[in-house]
């Protein structure tokens, strides 16, 4: 075997072993798949506490004549909204983009249950798990004709009948009028459960806002309309061309590549921070393992750096894949069942060079933080000592994500333009730019720069790596090696 | 430059290295040959994992030159050498069995043969029970033993070890002897370096003295031993011993009435105390030299270097 160059077989050993170091521990995979559990967890939580929440009986007393059946009427109304609202929300996942006409055509002339009549029979796979929300709030007839009556059943001793079941009371709505005003109490050994209170508020409240607007000769519904009439701004872009289905009005389509490119800048952002990171505790993890100076026996120091970088930029892929599968899963099914102007903005945001130059800044990015965290982590005796060294790091990584707010609303900022050649902020820079139509030149050249900074740093951090690995590091120690090695003097005692 | 089987394994001349000022290893020059086990002796802080450090190209001197087989010292030699640091330590959360064919694949052996060859060595080395445990899990001594086996799993040509008794309880230590003579009846070569005279004088054909920085003996066991202040015990009832005895001593402890321990002058050996108390018709009843330690030795050969320095 030829050991004076560079081999590839060490440099794959090494990646390995980082990579199978973590990969095969539980702690690698609850962080990967932690986020998602919890975002799991958090979309299930009110779907089981709707299922877990018992079906509560009211009833009103109305002395009124009127406001009972109103009362009801609205609860109905806000149910039947809220199920509307979550048919069409289903409807994204599960009605096909041609057929969306024909859907909201039923929807809006049918009501909610055409509507998942619809669904089922496009979809009746899927309908199987459809699950809509419905109000555990139930009324019945009052079971006595004055409230003191009624009261026991508030209290369970006694029970009213539905169906063949007994069951307590939750609670009685009480509706008088006492001095010519209406009183409204509501009786019930609850003091949590107010969703009949915060009902009857709002009937009250609207109804004595149209009185008002009544006494004056107008009516809420003529208030709705007259609101329709205000004039509507519409941005247009001379430079945008004209379609056969649309001018150069500004659409949700045209901003869309802008809330894209934030997206991916972050998410950039944020896997360039966690690989670096990684690659910083597992250098320290090294130093503390004190195999090192081991490994250095039979392994080049370049092939440790590059095995490390490699190996965890496998394990990054790893820890994102989660992340990247349900990002597709999220594409195919807005492709298929999405929103048409989401669609077309996806197309538009996602085009080959979006993509091309976000794997170019992928990289580029995790080798220049990675070489800068392997040095920082080859200096560190501990993690305490990790810690010290990565917080001007971190404040400076903290800076450059500042880009993207820039972005979104500056796109044209000198400060974006200043940052996309600034290595620690170009990656983030050079994406939030892209949607605004950048020269291809200055793409690349913010690419070149990188490229130029990442060799610099190589060599840079390669020699502090040797410096912090062998003389037991610390940054005193790089300091007074900086002074004699680079700028040629003798340091201070 | 090819190697040839007469080159030494390594050669290492006038090398000099200093740390902030403070000079490590001062214009030190050596060679290993092939087949040599060589103890590498000194005190804490005398130069010796900088001089080894160096040797295998992980520092780099600031004078002089290293020739390890016959190339400079690095990639070049790497599979050709095993390495037993000072620092000890393997990755805490690997499989004893799985750190060992690790080192032992980077040595440049395949990847089942490094399996199987660390499941001998565990095998023969008492480890067995220990293949599948996690590193952090074993005791500091069993550590300490994968370690070496992970220095030596891929069969290395020369083997450099530093302090590698140091940490291991008595029977371990005995066990480690017996590890380095099979290497090297193996016909491998050996360096390593302690501040525990008793293993070299066990072990070592040859000895390298170091101290405060400076090689202060390069030679066999019996030169090495040549420098220690010579004894000697003497009984005798002759009333006129100690007037016999003191113009050959330089300095003479008497227990009891009739034993004399004698440190004796350098110019006088047991042969000669021999002769005069024959001829001076002392009776003896005990006459037994006794033979110097390498300690004795060391304190006496750093003496006389600190007087050639003073002079």
């Amino acid at each position: 075997m030829t050991n004076s160059g560079f081999s590839i077989r060490r440099a794959y050993l090494i990646a390995r072993r980082d990579f199978l170091g973590y990969v095969r521990t539980w702690g690698f995979w609850l962080t990967t798949f932690g986020p998602l559990i919890m975002i799991g967890l958090l979309m299930l939580a009110p779907i089981v506490m709707s299922k877990s929440e018992p079906t509560r009986y009211a009833t009103i007393l109305d002395e009124t004549g009127i406001h009972g059946v109103a009362i009801r009427n609205l609860a109905q109304a806000e149910n039947d909204r809220v199920l509307e609202m979550a048919v069409r929300e289903v409807s994204k996942l599960t009605v096909r983009t041609e057929d969306r006409a024909e859907f909201n055509k039923i929807i809006d002339e049918q009501g909610a249950e055409a509507a998942i009549d619809f669904i089922k029979k496009e979809n009746p796979r899927f309908a199987r798990y459809m699950n809509f929300p419905e109000s555990k709030l139930r009324f019945t007839d009052p079971p006595a004709d004055n409230i003191e009556d009624i009261k026991p059943y508030v209290l369970g001793e006694k029970f009213i009948t539905n169906g063949t079941n007994s069951v307590k009371l939750h609670g009685a709505l009480h509706l008088y009028e006492k001095d010519g005003e209406i009183e409204a109490d509501f009786w019930t050994t609850s003091v949590v459960s107010n969703s009949l209170v915060n009902l009857t508020n709002r009937y009250f409240s609207r109804l004595a806002s149209e009185e008002y607007l009544q006494s004056a000769g107008l009516s809420r519904s003529a208030l709705r309309v007259a609101e329709t009439k205000a004039p509507n701004v519409i941005s247009y872009n001379p430079a945008k061309l004209k379609t056969a289905t649309g001018g150069q009005a500004l659409t949700f389509e045209d901003s869309f590549p802008y809330l894209v490119a934030a997206i991916l800048s972050m998410l950039l952002w944020l896997t360039i921070f966690t690989g670096a990171y990684m690659l910083l505790v597992s250098m320290v993890e090294e130093k503390i393992n004190k195999v090192l100076e081991m490994l250095l026996a039979s392994t080049r120091f370049s092939e440790i750096f590059v095995g490390k970088l490699v190996g965890v930029a496998a394990l990054t892929l790893t820890s994102l894949s989660p992340w990247i599968l349900l990002a597709i899963l999220g594409l195919f099914g807005a492709s298929q069942f999405g929103d048409s102007a989401m669609v077309d903005g996806l197309a538009i945001a996602l085009d080959q060079r979006m993509i091309m130059f976000l794997v170019v800044f992928l990289v580029l990015g995790f080798l220049f933080y990675g070489t800068i965290f392997i040095a920082l982590g080859s200096l560190a005796e501990s993690m305490q000592d990790a810690s010290t060294l990565m917080t001007p790091m971190m404040l400076l990584m903290t800076a450059c994500i500042l880009v993207v707010p820039l972005g979104m609303t500056t796109p044209d900022s000198p400060i974006l333009h200043a940052a996309q050649w600034f290595p620690f902020s170009a990656p983030f820079a050079a994406i939030i730019r892209l949607p605004a139509d950048p020269p291809l030149w200055q793409t690349l050249g913010s690419a070149l720069s990188l490229i130029l900074s990442s060799f610099a740093v190589l060599w840079f951090a390669g020699r502090i790596f040797q410096h912090g690995v062998l003389t037991g590091g610390g940054a005193a120690s790089v300091k007074a090696w900086f002074i004699r090695t680079i700028l040629r003097r003798k340091p201070s005692k | 430059m090819s190697e040839t089987t007469n080159d030494p394994v390594l050669s290492i001349k006038n090398l000099t290295k200093s740390f902030s000022g403070v000079v490590a290893v001062n214009d030190v020059s050596f060679d290993i040959h092939k087949g040599e086990i060589v103890g590498f002796l000194g005190p804490n802080g005398a130069g010796k994992t900088t001089t080894l450090r160096m040797a295998l190209g992980l520092v780099k001197p600031e004078l002089g030159d290293i020739k390890l087989f016959n190339s400079s010292p690095g990639p070049a030699a790497f599979g050709r050498i095993g390495f037993l640091p000072e620092e000890r330590g393997l990755y805490r959360k690997l499989k004893a069995r799985d750190a060992i064919a690790h080192i032992a694949r980077l040595n440049g052996m395949k990847g089942k043969a490094a399996f199987a060859r660390a499941d001998e060595m565990m095998d023969r080395y008492g480890l067995a029970e220990a293949k599948h445990k996690k590193i952090k899990t074993l005791s500091k001594g069993m550590a300490q033993k994968v370690q070496l086996i992970a220095s030596i799993a891929h069969d290395p040509e020369f083997l450099i070890l530093d302090e590698p008794f140091s940490g291991l309880d008595p029977v371990n230590q005995k066990l480690l002897e017996n590890m380095v003579r099979e290497i090297v009846n193996r016909g491998r070569t050996i360096i390593f370096s302690t501040h525990v005279m008793e293993h070299a004088e066990r072990l070592c054909d040859r000895i390298i003295l170091m101290s405060e920085g400076n090689k202060i003996f390069d030679g066999d066991l019996e030169s090495a031993l040549a420098n220690a202040p010579r004894r000697l015990i003497i009984e005798t009832p002759s009333k006129d011993a100690l007037s016999v005895l003191s113009p050959l001593a330089d300095d003479i402890q008497q227990s009891g009435d009739a034993t004399f321990k004698l440190v004796l002058k350098p110019e006088i050996n047991a042969q000669k105390v021999l002769e005069i108390s024959v001829k001076k018709k002392l009776q003896l009843v005990r006459f037994e030299p006794e033979r110097p330690s390498l300690h004795e030795a060391f304190v006496e050969i750093v003496a006389k270097d600190q007087q050639e320095i003073a002079a």
